[in-house]
C-alpha cells in the first residue's frame, strides 16, 4: 500500500492518494512533477508538507531498488560485478552473501556472461540491465524505475518489463513515456502540473485520455 | 605484473628514487628494461612526446640558470616512464581493492570508490569533450580561447547533473559509510622477484655510489 | 541532390560499421537498437569521422546540419536568444518556433531536457541545410512535443533528412527505411514497400500488419486507416 496525504513538495499538490496495487505506472507531459514525485517515494527527497507511507512506513526505511533515466550514464563502479554487488557491499553484508546475490540477480536479467566484464565494453542496452540487476539486488520492496524505458530499443525495454514483472518487490513505481507499457500496468497514475489528474487501472485512466496522444497505440489498432 | 599492490609498492619505491638522485634514475630505468612490457605500454606517440617536450623544455630552463638540467630531464622522464607503465597495468576494480585491503571497509571503502567512481567519470567527460567539440565546428566555432569557457560552463554543468543523479543512486543503494569487499590478489613468482629487485634496487640507490663500493668491498 | 555510401567502412575499438546505399532527397528513418551505431553513422555521413575504408559522396549537398542526442552538448551562449543566434538565426524566428519567446534570456540549462531539445531542433530546421541529420530527435519529449516535431519534420519540402531514432510510438511521414544491427546499415527501401520487412517496426505497425493491413506510411494514423480500410 502507497499512502500520500497532504503532500506539497516543489510544485507537488497531492492532497490524498492511496494505491493499492503491484505495478504502478506514472505517466503525464513533460514537467508534470513525475521525477519529483518518484524521489519523494524513494525517500530521496523529504517532503515540504505531507507524508508518504510504503507498506505503512516512511520510505527511508523502506528498501528500495532506483533505476533513473540515463543509466547508462550514472554507473558508479568500472567494473559489472561491483556495479550489481554495490548495495549489499554498502549494507556491509558478508562477502559471500553478497556473492550469492549478485550471481542470482545476474541470472534473473539474463546478463550472467557480462560479470567479468568492464562497464566501458558494454554497449548502452547491456549498461542499463546492468543498472537494473544492481537496482534488484538488495531485495528492493520497492522498485522504482525513472523513465529508464526513454533510452531503451524494444528488445531491452522488454526485457526490463520482464524482469520488473517477475521481481519479489511489492510495488512497483514505473515512470514511463512509453503508453503501450503504462497499458500493462496494474494502476496508471496521470500527472499534470504537480497533481494527480487521473489514477485508476489502465481502462479507467486512458478512457478519460482517449482523445489525447497519451491513448496507448497498441489500443488504437487492436479495439 | 598481475598484484596491484606490489605494482603501487615498486611504483612508489622506484619513482622515489628515480626523483631523489641520477643514480636512482639509472636503476630504475634498468628495472624497467628488465621488468616491464616496455614500449608496449606507452601512451600514444603524441601525448608521450608533448610530455616529454615538456620536461625538456623545463630542464633546459634549469641548465640555462645554471641548474643540473640534464640529471633533471634523465630523472624525470624515468618517472614518466614507471607512471605510463603503472597506468597502463592498472585494472578497473584494483584501486578499490588495494585501498580497502590497506585501510579497511571504512575508510579504505571511501577512497577506493572515489578513484573507481572518478575513473568512471572521466570516460563519461571524455565523451561529453568530444560532443561538445563536435557541436562547436557544426556552429564554425574554432577551437580556441574564445570558445574555452562555453565548453567549460557546459561540461561543468553536465557533470553537475549528472554527480546529482550519483548521488541519488548512493543514496537508494543505502549506502552510508564504506562497505564489505573480500579483496582477492594474484600473486605470481615472477611478481615477487621483480618486487624484491626494485626494492633493492630502491635502496641501494639511496645509499651514495661511494657507500655502496664499501659494501661491495 | 543525394548522399553515397561506398562499402563504409568504420572501426573504433572493437566496434566496427559498415554500410552501403544511397541517401535520396526525403526523410529516411534509421531505427536499430541502442549502441547498433546509429550516432556513429551520422557523425560519418556528417563528415566529422573519417572512414577507414570506403567513401561517403556527397553529390549537389551544399550545406549539413547535425541534430546530437543530448541537446546540452550544443549550448555555447549564456541566453536562449544567444543560443539561436549562434547558430546563425534570427532568434525571434527560432524562439517562436520553439515556443519559448517568453524566455529569451534566460540561461539555456535552465530549461528542461525537454524544452531544451525543442529549442535546438526548431535551430536546426531553420537553418534549413541540404542534408538534416537528426539523431534520437524525439527522446526525452512526451507525446504532444515528439508529434509537434514530427509535423515540423514533414514541412520540410526540400532536401535530405536522416531521422536517428528508436521511437515507437510518435513517428514521422517518412520516405525510406534503414536498419542498423551490430553496426552493419541494411537498406529496407522506400515506403510502404519497406514496411513489412522492417524488423524494428513499432508495435503499432506491426500489430496492424498481422491483421492483414498493409499501411501506406509508419505512422499510427495511417496503421489505422489501413485497419479501417480493411475492416470496410
Amino acid at each position: 500500500m502507497i499512502r500520500i496525504t497532504g503532500l506539497r513538495h516543489r510544485l507537488l499538490d497531492i492532497p490524498g492518494l492511496a494505491v493499492d496495487a503491484r505495478h504502478i505506472a506514472v505517466i503525464g507531459p513533460n514537467g508534470s512533477g513525475k521525477t519529483t514525485l518518484l524521489s519523494v517515494c524513494s525517500g530521496i527527497e523529504e517532503p515540504e508538507a505531507g507524508s508518504v507511507l510504503l507498506l505503512d512506513r516512511p520510505p527511508s526505511a523502506v528498501k528500495i531498488g532506483w533505476v533513473g533515466e540515463f543509466p547508462d550514464r550514472t554507473l558508479l563502479f568500472s567494473r559489472v560485478y561491483d556495479e550489481i554487488a554495490s548495495t549489499p557491499r554498502f549494507r556491509h553484508r558478508p562477502c559471500p552473501e553478497t556473492d550469492r546475490a549478485v550471481r542470482a540477480v545476474a541470472e534473473v536479467v539474463g546478463i550472467r556472461h557480462l560479470l567479468g566484464k568492464k562497464v566501458a565494453a558494454l554497449s548502452g542496452g547491456e549498461k542499463a540491465l546492468v543498472a537494473l540487476a544492481a537496482a534488484c539486488a538488495g531485495d528492493p520492496e520497492v522498485l522504482v524505475l525513472d523513465e529508464a524505458d526513454s533510452h531503451l530499443d524494444g528488445v531491452t525495454a522488454e526485457r526490463v518489463q520482464r524482469v520488473v514483472r517477475e521481481s519479489a518487490a511489492a510495488h512497483v513505481l514505473w515512470c514511463t513515456q512509453s503508453m503501450d507499457v503504462a497499458a500493462t500496468a496494474d494502476c496508471v497514475l496521470f500527472m499534470e502540473n504537480g497533481r494527480v489528474r487521473h489514477h485508476g487501472t489502465p481502462e479507467e485512466v486512458f478512457s478519460a485520455l482517449e482523445e489525447t496522444c497519451f491513448y496507448p497505440t497498441l489500443w488504437r489498432v487492436s479495439r | 605484473m598481475q598484484d596491484p599492490r606490489l605494482r603501487l609498492l615498486v611504483t612508489v619505491v622506484l619513482s622515489l628514487a628515480a626523483f631523489a638522485s641520477t643514480a636512482g634514475a639509472v636503476a630504475a630505468l634498468v628495472w624497467w628494461l628488465l621488468a616491464t612490457p616496455r614500449t608496449k605500454v606507452l601512451p600514444r606517440p603524441g601525448v608521450l612526446l608533448s610530455l616529454i617536450a615538456m620536461i625538456a623544455a623545463t630542464a633546459l630552463v634549469s641548465a640555462w640558470g645554471g641548474g643540473p638540467g640534464l640529471s633533471y630531464f634523465v630523472r624525470m622522464t624515468v618517472v614518466l616512464l614507471l607512471a605510463a607503465w603503472a597506468y597502463a597495468e592498472t585494472e578497473e576494480g584494483e584501486m578499490l581493492a588495494v585501498a580497502v585491503w590497506a585501510l579497511g571497509n571504512r575508510i579504505g571503502f571511501e577512497i577506493g570508490l572515489i578513484a573507481e567512481m572518478g575513473i568512471g567519470g572521466l570516460a563519461v567527460i571524455r565523451q561529453d569533450i568530444e560532443h561538445v567539440r563536435i557541436a562547436m565546428a557544426l556552429k564554425g566555432i574554432r577551437p580556441g580561447i574564445r570558445s574555452i569557457v562555453p565548453l567549460a560552463v557546459t561540461l561543468i554543468v553536465t557533470e553537475i547533473r549528472r554527480s546529482e543523479e550519483i548521488a541519488r543512486l548512493l543514496a537508494v543503494r543505502g549506502y552510508t559509510l564504506g562497505g564489505r569487499i573480500s579483496p582477492r590478489f594474484r600473486t605470481g613468482s615472477k611478481d615477487v622477484l621483480a618486487s624484491l629487485s626494485a626494492v633493492i634496487l630502491g635502496f641501494l640507490s639511496c645509499l651514495s655510489l661511494r657507500d655502496v663500493f664499501i659494501l661491495l668491498g | 541532390m543525394r548522399v553515397e555510401l561506398a562499402d563504409l567502412v568504420f572501426s573504433q575499438d572493437s566496434f566496427t560499421l559498415r554500410g552501403s546505399g544511397t541517401f535520396d532527397e526525403g526523410v529516411h528513418l534509421v531505427s536499430g537498437p541502442v549502441g547498433s551505431g546509429k550516432s556513429t553513422l551520422a557523425l560519418l555521413l556528417a563528415g566529422l569521422l573519417r572512414p577507414e575504408r570506403g567513401a561517403v559522396r556527397r553529390h549537389g549537398v551544399l550545406t549539413t546540419q547535425l541534430l546530437l542526442q543530448f541537446p546540452e552538448h550544443h549550448i555555447t551562449s549564456p541566453t536562449i536568444a544567444g543560443e539561436a543566434a549562434s547558430w546563425g538565426l534570427v532568434p525571434e524566428d527560432a524562439l517562436a518556433l520553439a515556443e519559448l519567446s517568453a524566455r529569451a534570456d534566460d540561461d539555456p540549462f535552465h530549461l528542461s531536457r525537454g524544452e531544451l531539445k525543442r529549442l535546438t531542433l526548431a535551430c536546426a530546421l531553420l537553418r534549413d541545410p541540404d542534408l538534416l541529420l537528426l539523431d534520437e530527435p524525439f527522446s526525452s519529449l512526451d507525446c504532444t512535443a515528439k508529434r509537434r516535431a514530427c509535423r515540423m519534420l514533414e514541412k520540410r519540402d526540400a532536401g535530405i533528412t536522416v531521422v536517428f531514432s528508436h521511437e515507437r510510438a510518435v513517428l514521422p511521414r517518412v520516405d525510406a527505411i534503414w536498419e542498423m544491427e551490430e553496426g552493419v546499415l541494411a537498406a529496407r527501401g522506400s515506403v510502404p514497400d519497406a514496411i513489412p520487412s522492417w524488423q524494428h517496426a513499432p508495435p503499432y505497425l506491426r500489430c496492424a500488419l498481422e491483421q492483414g493491413a498493409r499501411p501506406m506510411n509508419i505512422r499510427l494514423s495511417d496503421a489505422r486507416e489501413a485497419l479501417c480500410r480493411i475492416r470496410g
